[in-house]
């Protein structure tokens, strides 16, 4: 019997202030995709340790044994959700990396030690498993929680995926296997995209970007225009797995994607990005929030397109003259006091101080990439894209990002495509964003960069049960 | 330890009588300060609950919501085989054989699957009676822990003594015994788990979680292993002499 067996593993934290106060990263991994599907994608581990040689740079890279699978979100086996009180026993070690290809299906568990710089893959499960035990396919998000490992999917049966409801499902946290559909009641959710909770409120939230034909082969104009992505919020019964409440947002609020509750588990409330307005070009920010038994939503920030020359723009956007913001993630920081929001469309990394959640304000923004502006990185060199998949470290002081969207979404939005690379900007004490000019991580071609994790967790994967006080 | 007392037949002088009753007494007052230090079984909980609100008072509850759900977990096992054992078995030292495969068998499966049964993360955080109820027949196994000591408790007095009881009495003395057995451990796990909740809240804090939180669901496997070979060790002369007497 190992020690890890023996004491809970000392990433995992009981509050999101211990988590904040924990030994910063020293590694990060991120998603890296092949879009020629010449080769197979990659988990990428960059060295975060200030005080290393190799400081800043990728060195390993999990390559995987398919082509075409096309890495997007991942998580942990195991996080700070298992120190609930009510989730038992807390003698997992937060070591695999629960990794989807949100296009082919298929599942890794990639093994991360006893050294980030050797991770391996240690089990493969393949789609047809996971259409036989879930119904489900293009699997999405993973968050660690009470009854394992729950992953959201974007598609239902069907070769197109949408011939029945994407949900979620639930792996083993120890041993691997898919378990099965979550819910039990589903109400009117149909199409699905990411999902969090609450563990001591007992209720979870998720949301929707579109069937798998709306986006699999690129964003559908006419489908956007015709208000067909999704555009509602989902209230969940966690314990009880079944569906609660329904918040529309109105079709015009196109693709409800990342949901953010607040850390702190006696707020009841959290976030939502919205990708675009299709009445007038708009990316908004949405707060929802639990009030007498019953949820509610409301919009607490806009973004504004921004005009641009036509000559400048992709053929998607050549009639409308300007640049939607195209709020494509969000990230909260452990503190709950800023939420970042990446404005991929104009090459923008906004955020905002959230410490009162309906009176959202602007306390930094940055400007790198963008479709029109093209700003270069703060070191001079060329950012392709724009900010995209965020990550916060848990202290709050540091943030990433990478600049890839989906594949075929790049290439209508940034039709000289959009080369892999990852950067960041560090945070003053009261807000303001510096970029760092010296972090900025060119992939090797073709190579395109999704989800950043940070070793032992980060704002996008941990829970918590115990309040900060 | 324990074995050689109850292995000496009977008409034994008083002295070494009381001894048996005594360790097992202490032995079950044990189990509950060991159970009660269990993060999930109390502290942990109430910890959570008082940090949540604050206060005092909702921190005790919570502990007390735990121990009730305990103690109703060890009454639903006990009181039944407690009324069985004076109904239908007048001497249950036979069954201490069985419970010794049961114990053992048990301790055996939590080293092999260490993990909660699944529907228990169903339960809501809401009903930590209920959920406190099904860990403990389930998960923590406490009545199936209680079920030697049960057997040893019934046979030590009416038999050991060479006492003869009714089958009145005998009900009543056994469903006591039960009753009381089940409090013996409850209380203890209560005491315990309010105090180190209440210690963490007052001045330690929650930092000492990860320090604090070691895995005494290993611990307590490798109690149900020695307490069913103890029960076995015990329970085999104890059922050679009973298939003596009863059958030849």
């Amino acid at each position: 019997m190992s020690l890890a067996q023996m004491r809970p593993d000392p990433t995992f934290y009981p509050s999101a202030k211990l988590a904040m106060e924990a030994p910063r990263e020293a590694f990060g991994y991120v998603a890296l995709l092949c879009p020629d599907r010449s080769k197979g994608d990659a988990i990428g581990v960059i060295d975060l340790d200030p005080a290393s040689p190799q400081y800043r740079r990728l060195v390993h890279s999990v390559e995987l044994p398919h082509k075409g699978d096309e890495l997007h979100h991942y998580g942990w086996n195991a996080c700070s959700s298992m120190l609930c009180p009510a989730s038992g026993h807390p003698f997992s070690e937060r070591r695999y990396l629960i990794v989807p290809g949100i296009r082919s299906s298929r599942l890794y568990i990639i093994d991360t030690k006893p050294d980030p710089r050797q991770a391996k893959i240690v089990k493969i499960i393949e789609p047809d498993e996971l259409m036989r035990k879930t119904g489900y396919s293009r699997p999405h998000t993973v968050h660690c929680g009470p009854e394992g490992v729950y992953i959201s999917t974007l598609g239902g049966k069907g070769a197109k995926g949408d011939e029945s409801p994407a949900g979620i499902f639930l792996l083993d946290c120890d041993s691997f296997e898919v378990r099965g559909q979550w819910e039990i009641e589903r109400g009117d959710q149909f199409a699905h995209y990411d999902f969090w909770w609450n563990m001591p409120h007992d209720y979870m939230v998720s949301s929707e970007w579109g069937l798998p034909p709306l986006f699999e082969n690129g964003l559908v104009p006419e489908a956007l225009l015709a208000n067909k992505y999704g555009h509602k919020l989902h209230f969940w019964d966690l314990r009880g797995r079944r569906h609660i409440q329904t918040i529309d947002l109105g079709a015009n609020h196109q693709m409800a994607l990342e949901v953010r509750p607040a850390h702190e588990p006696s707020k009841d409330y959290g976030f939502l990005g919205v990708v675009v307005d299709t009445t007038n070009l708009e990316g908004s920010i949405w707060t929802w929030w639990r009030e007498g038994g019953k949820f509610h939503a409301r919009k607490t920030a806009t973004i504004p397109p921004e005009p641009a020359d036509a000559a400048k723009l992709p053929d998607l956007l050549k009639g409308f003259g300007a640049v939607p913001p195209l709020v494509t993630d969000i990230d909260l920081s452990l503190d709950d006091r800023f939420l970042y929001v990446a404005c991929w469309g104009t090459g923008e990394l906004r955020q905002y101080d959230v410490s009162d959640p309906f009176a959202l304000k602007l306390a930094g923004s940055l400007r790198v990439g963008g479709i029109a502006t093209r700003t270069p990185h703060a070191g001079g060199k060329a950012f392709h894209g724009g900010p995209q998949m965020l990550e916060i470290s848990r202290d709050g002081r540091r943030v990433y990002w990478t600049n890839s969207l989906y594949s075929t979404w790049d290439d209508q939005f940034y039709p000289a495509g959009v080369a892999g690379q990852m950067t960041m900007a560090t945070v003053g004490e009261q807000g303001g964003l510096t970029p760092d000019r010296d972090f900025l991580i060119d992939f090797a071609p073709p190579y395109r960069a999704h989800q950043i994790r940070l070793e032992g967790g980060d704002c996008s994967t941990e829970s918590f049960c115990f309040p900060s006080a | 330890m324990l074995d050689g007392e109850f292995l000496l037949p009977l008409g034994l002088n008083g002295s070494d009588a009381m001894m048996g009753p005594a360790l097992l007494w202490a032995m079950i007052v044990g189990m509950g300060l060991y159970q009660g230090l269990n993060p999930p079984m109390g502290w942990l909980p109430a910890l959570a609950r008082g940090l949540e609100t604050g206060r005092t008072a909702p921190l005790i509850q919570r502990a007390a919501a735990i121990a009730l759900g305990h103690y109703a977990a060890m009454l639903a096992l006990l009181v039944p085989l407690a009324a069985g054992f004076a109904m239908l078995l007048p001497d249950p030292s036979p069954a201490l054989a069985a419970s010794g495969v049961l114990l053992l068998g048990f301790g055996l499966f939590k080293l092999w699957r260490p993990q909660h049964p699944r529907f228990i993360a169903r339960i809501p955080p809401r009903q930590p009676v209920r959920w406190s109820f099904w860990m403990s027949a389930t998960h923590c196994g406490s009545p199936l822990m209680m079920l030697s000591a049960l057997i040893n408790l019934i046979w030590l007095e009416p038999v050991y003594y060479g006492l003869r009881f009714g089958p009145g009495l005998r009900l009543s003395h056994d469903l006591g015994l039960a009753v009381l057995l089940a409090a013996g451990m409850t209380v203890p796990l209560l005491v315990t788990a309010s105090g180190v909740a209440l210690l963490l809240h007052r001045t330690l804090g929650l930092r000492l979680i990860g320090r604090l939180w070691f895995n005494l669901d290993f611990g307590w496997s490798l109690a149900f292993i020695a307490m069913g070979v103890m029960a076995l060790a015990m329970g085999d002369p104890r059922l050679m002499a009973y298939c003596r007497s009863h059958l030849g």
